[in-house]
């Protein structure tokens, strides 16, 4: 068992981290595009172990928050902060290796290289090795590419992903390319995990198969977990907290069952699609 | 500088700046539908200029000269689209130029193979050769012709565009190629017409330029459609005003900064033009006048 | 925790299982190589040594292109620009004095008019000139690529031919120093086959190195999807500039080769045309394979010695060394537009020659292979500003 990919005892490592503190403050966040308001005044308090629902109808800006979180989209108002640390306009790679990682609305995989790169490529950010000694293939070179083989190895096994090692990504069923998203976004071993609508394009097996998925590497990984989803059944099977934006507002906030008899969300859906 | 010299300059400005805007139409028209930055666009101008050259040989008038040159390049830039770059229509954008720039090297050495390297005298009609003095400022025919004739063409060229079908259609493609085609805009007939107006404004650029340097050789199309390309970056890939306001920008600051210089240091031109290109694609990739667009992620 | 798969316990041991008969094929190939190289050195005349010689020169630039260009997908069209920079350096450094005092270099700082090898073994001066251009080259494409590496698709394409032009423009007119478009002449030949093999083969290695390590992978996802790349933390500036600056230092490297083959170095002679050669060499053999830009510049230095045959048959009357040159640069271009329509993944697309054919005596894997069509540089199409490395 020696290989098992762990999140390095990072859940109670460096910063003495428990579960229940703030795993991400975002305040006041908003970002505009050319004057159209895609996220306003945005806030959440993230706490270390929950697994948050964002759901909203089309265009509420979900997405964008994603964006926003993982840097790819600067926030042009307001500040996101990883526990203690602020993280607001960093690039995207660093947030990464601060560990936040995601999976893609429209799956992005790297598609001509094999199903093990993908994940090595995600699992590198913690250990690689250095420019000489690649260069001059030095025996440390050697073990840690060994160990970023077998780490990796792990992260698609648990996903049942091992006998596909040697194909290339994009050659991989639909579903599996899900999969191969969500090992990969493992792989950057993060303390935060956002998954972007995961059982997009699932039928209800699937998406019952992948709520439970979620579940275990949550509890396995001490992850925290945001998603986003329109499938109503994996939110509120899943999800301890729920939020509902509308027109980038965060429009309401609750449990499960509170958002199920909200009449704004009630109002939201019905009214606008 | 004195103040005639300055207008002297001014005049040979616009001149070059017409030229450039010719070739730089071209070049944008053809990177708005296809995304392709079309190199062998400077040999269409050279084969219009050596068109031009030997059907002023055969002793024709000059009008129907250009005439013939305007459709013999018209001729050659369609028959390039149909050969070289229908077969990898929306590949993508660096296999594009790559391909134009091995369309631009089998067409400099066929022509050096046809024509000899040995440069030609331009057979430019004598009464464009003339020099006026205009207030103490000496202006030479040729350059209020380039200027004349380039306003000319880019004037119809707006009606075009603006008031007949297929300029219209043109003008959606380069908006929204995907979405032109849903409306029903044949994507084959916008290329070809791109391919046509540019080769016909090229042919014309050639025979300008052949009467402003006075002879004509098979890889005087290099530096015209380089420059040009640099015109479009500064108005911003495919937009065809920003194309010609680039072209005219580039055209001043060229014949000022070669005035301005030091004698040594003018060898340096090019070097300058360039530097200032990869100063704009830095710090304004959508070129002047034109306008970000935010990446889908 | 029960639930938890743990590693399949042959899954790594069989990815290393290859590495000895891998190894035992490598040294044959190295002494097949040697063999033929001592045979070649010992028999060949001057002009056929030259042609064996300018291979192993065009492999080194062709695989430099091709872990700049074809592992990140940032192409660049001014690799010979560096070329050019590795050229002079060399030509400067081992050029005898009273030559650089007779060609009249007046803008050589003193120690560098008065530097003088001509007491060296030939092969030390050269090796030297070789590190020397490779670091000067490595150093400007840090300066250059600082800047030009944020850029992505045709705009980065465009910038690295304006770095080549403003090359090609300050040799041709920094007379003072490269003596302009004349060029400095009457300089030693000391690149024989054993130094040309020798630095191919350390591109071949560090190329080849790069392309399995942490490092090659974060090249190759950053082509293949830059927001996901960045997404799993992989710096893209960085990895590129990685990139840049090792594809410059074994560019320049291999330029005193070229100049010390040659024996003189002109602005003309690293232009568009060797730009354009050296792109064929690497979209034929295909971009991403180190295997096949070698392929690719053996074909490329090949060809147009076979191609001068057709030339001959050319019956047009005297012809001109232009001309004869114009011909097999046609079908090269012609050659090149037909691999871009009909086979744009070049020979080998992002594989390796051998490698496959090692994996392929294994079981194979489900869904493996064939089925995506690599095309040259996929992803490419960013945008303007990619925002690389904000």
């Amino acid at each position: 068992m020696e290989a098992l990919p762990t999140t390095d005892g990072r859940l109670d490592g460096e910063r003495g981290e428990r579960p229940g503190e703030t795993a991400l403050r975002a305040t006041g966040v908003g970002r505009s595009f050319r004057g159209l308001h895609a996220l306003t005044d945005y806030g959440l308090e993230l706490r270390r172990g929950e697994i948050l629902g964002v759901i909203g109808p089309n265009g509420a800006g979900k997405t964008t928050l994603f964006n926003v979180i993982t840097g790819f989209v600067p926030a042009t108002a307001g500040r996101i902060a990883l526990g203690e640390r602020d993280i607001t306009g960093l690039p995207p790679d660093r947030i990464a290796s601060l560990g936040v990682a995601r999976t893609f609305q429209n799956i992005r995989l790297f598609g001509r290289m094999s199903v093990l790169d993908n994940v090595k490529t995600a699992q590198q950010l913690n250990r690689r090795a250095g420019f000489w000694e690649t260069l001059v293939t030095a025996p440390t070179f050697v073990r840690k590419e060994r160990e970023l083989d077998s780490r990796a190895m792990g992260h698609l096994e648990s996903l049942g992903l091992g006998r596909f090692q040697s194909a290339l990504a994009a050659s991989l069923p639909y579903g599996s390319q899900r999969k191969l998203e969500i090992a990969r976004a493992l792989a950057t071993e993060p303390r935060i995990l956002l998954l972007d609508e995961p059982a997009a394009g699932m039928n209800a097996q699937e998406t019952a198969e992948l709520t439970e998925f979620i579940r275990e590497i949550h509890g396995r990984f001490g992850l925290t977990v945001v998603v986003v989803e329109h499938d109503m059944s994996l939110i509120m099977r899943l999800c301890q907290r729920i939020q509902v934006l509308n027109y980038g507002r965060v429009i309401a906030e609750g449990t499960p069952a509170e958002i199920r008899t909200n009449r704004t969300v009630i109002e939201a859906y019905l009214g606008t699609e | 500088m004195s103040a005639s010299e300055f207008g002297q300059q001014f005049v040979n400005a616009l001149g070059l700046g017409s030229i450039y805007a010719l070739v730089a139409i071209g070049l944008a028209m053809v990177f708005g539908i296809l995304r392709l930055i079309n190199f062998a666009h400077g040999e269409v101008l050279m084969l219009g200029a050596f068109a031009a050259y030997y059907f002023a040989a055969a002793g024709l008038p000059f009008l129907v000269v250009v005439l013939l040159a305007v459709l013999t390049t018209v001729a050659i830039g369609l028959l390039m689209e149909r050969v070289a770059y229908r077969g990898i229509r929306g590949a993508p954008d660096v296999a594009l130029l790559l391909t134009s720039l091995a369309v631009s090297i089998a067409l400099q050495n066929g022509a050096l193979l046809a024509f000899d390297a040995q440069p030609k005298p331009f057979p430019t009609p004598a009464a464009i050769q003339e020099q006026l003095t205009v207030g103490g400022i000496q202006i030479s025919v040729t350059n209020l012709v380039t200027v004349g004739v380039a306003l000319l063409l880019m004037a119809l060229l707006t009606l075009f565009v603006t008031r007949t079908r297929l300029g219209t259609a043109m003008r959606a493609t380069a908006e929204n190629a995907m979405a032109a085609q849903l409306m029903g805009i044949n994507l084959s007939t916008v290329i070809v017409a791109a391919f046509a107006i540019g080769s016909a404004l090229a042919a014309v650029a050639g025979i300008l330029w052949g009467a402003r340097v006075g002879r004509i050789e098979p890889l005087m199309g290099f530096i015209p459609v380089l420059k040009a390309f640099v015109a479009t970056v500064i108005g911003g890939f495919g937009s065809i005003p920003g194309a010609v306001v680039g072209a005219y920008l580039l055209g001043f600051g060229e014949i000022y900064l070669v005035a301005l210089l030091p004698g040594e240091l003018s060898g340096y031109r090019d070097a300058f033009v360039f530097a200032a290109l990869i100063v704009i694609l830095l710090f304004r990739p959508q070129g002047i006048l034109g306008s970000s667009e935010p990446e889908k992620i | 925790m029960a639930s938890v798969p743990s590693v399949r316990p042959g899954a790594t041991a069989s990815r290393h299982r290859g590495a000895v008969p891998a190894l035992a094929a490598v040294a044959l190939a190295l002494t097949l190589l040697a063999v033929f190289l001592a045979y070649a050195d010992a028999s060949f005349n001057g002009y056929r040594l030259q042609i064996v010689t300018l291979v192993a020169i065009n492999a080194t630039i062709a695989v430099a292109l091709t872990l700049t260009s074809g592992f990140t997908g940032v192409f660049s069209l001014g690799q010979i620009g560096f070329l050019a920079i590795g050229a002079y350096v060399g030509a400067l450094l081992n050029l005898a004095p009273q030559w650089k005092s007779e060609m009249f270099l007046p803008g050589l700082p003193g120690w560098l008019a008065a530097f003088d090898t001509t007491g060296w073994h030939p092969q030390v001066a050269l090796l030297f000139a070789c590190l020397v251009g490779g670091i000067v080259a490595a150093t400007v494409a840090t300066l250059v690529g600082m800047p030009l590496m944020r850029l992505s698709g045709h705009y980065v394409a465009v910038a690295t031919m304006g770095f080549l032009i403003i090359v090609h423009s300050v040799a041709n007119n920094w007379s003072g120093v490269t003596r302009g478009a004349r060029g400095l002449s009457q300089i030693p030949s000391y690149t024989n086959v054993w130094a040309a093999y020798g630095c191919a083969l350390v591109a071949i290695y560090a190329a080849w190195r790069l392309r399995v390590s942490p490092y090659g992978r974060a090249m190759i996802a950053s082509r293949e999807n830059l927001i996901a790349a960045r997404a799993v933390g992989v710096n893209v500036h960085r990895s590129r500039m990685i990139a840049f600056v090792v594809g410059a230092f074994l560019t320049g490297a291999a330029g005193p080769l070229l100049a010390h083959q040659i024996g003189s170095v002109a602005p003309s002679a690293y232009y568009f045309t060797t730009t354009f050669n050296v792109v064929i060499m690497v979209v034929l053999g295909g971009m991403g394979s180190i295997s096949g830009a070698v392929l690719g510049a053996a074909i490329m230095t090949l060809a147009p010695e076979y191609l001068r045959g057709v030339e001959d048959g050319m019956d047009l009357g005297p012809l001109s060394f232009g001309a004869l040159f114009g011909l097999s640069q046609i079908i090269l271009a012609i050659a090149f537009i037909l691999v871009m329509i009909f086979r744009p993944q070049g020979f080998f697309g992002d594989r390796e020659l051998g490698l496959g054919l090692l994996r392929r005596r294994g079981p194979r894997q489900d869904g493996d292979e064939a089925e995506v069509t690599p095309t040259l540089a996929p992803g490419l199409d960013v945008g303007p500003g990619d925002g690389a490395s904000r």
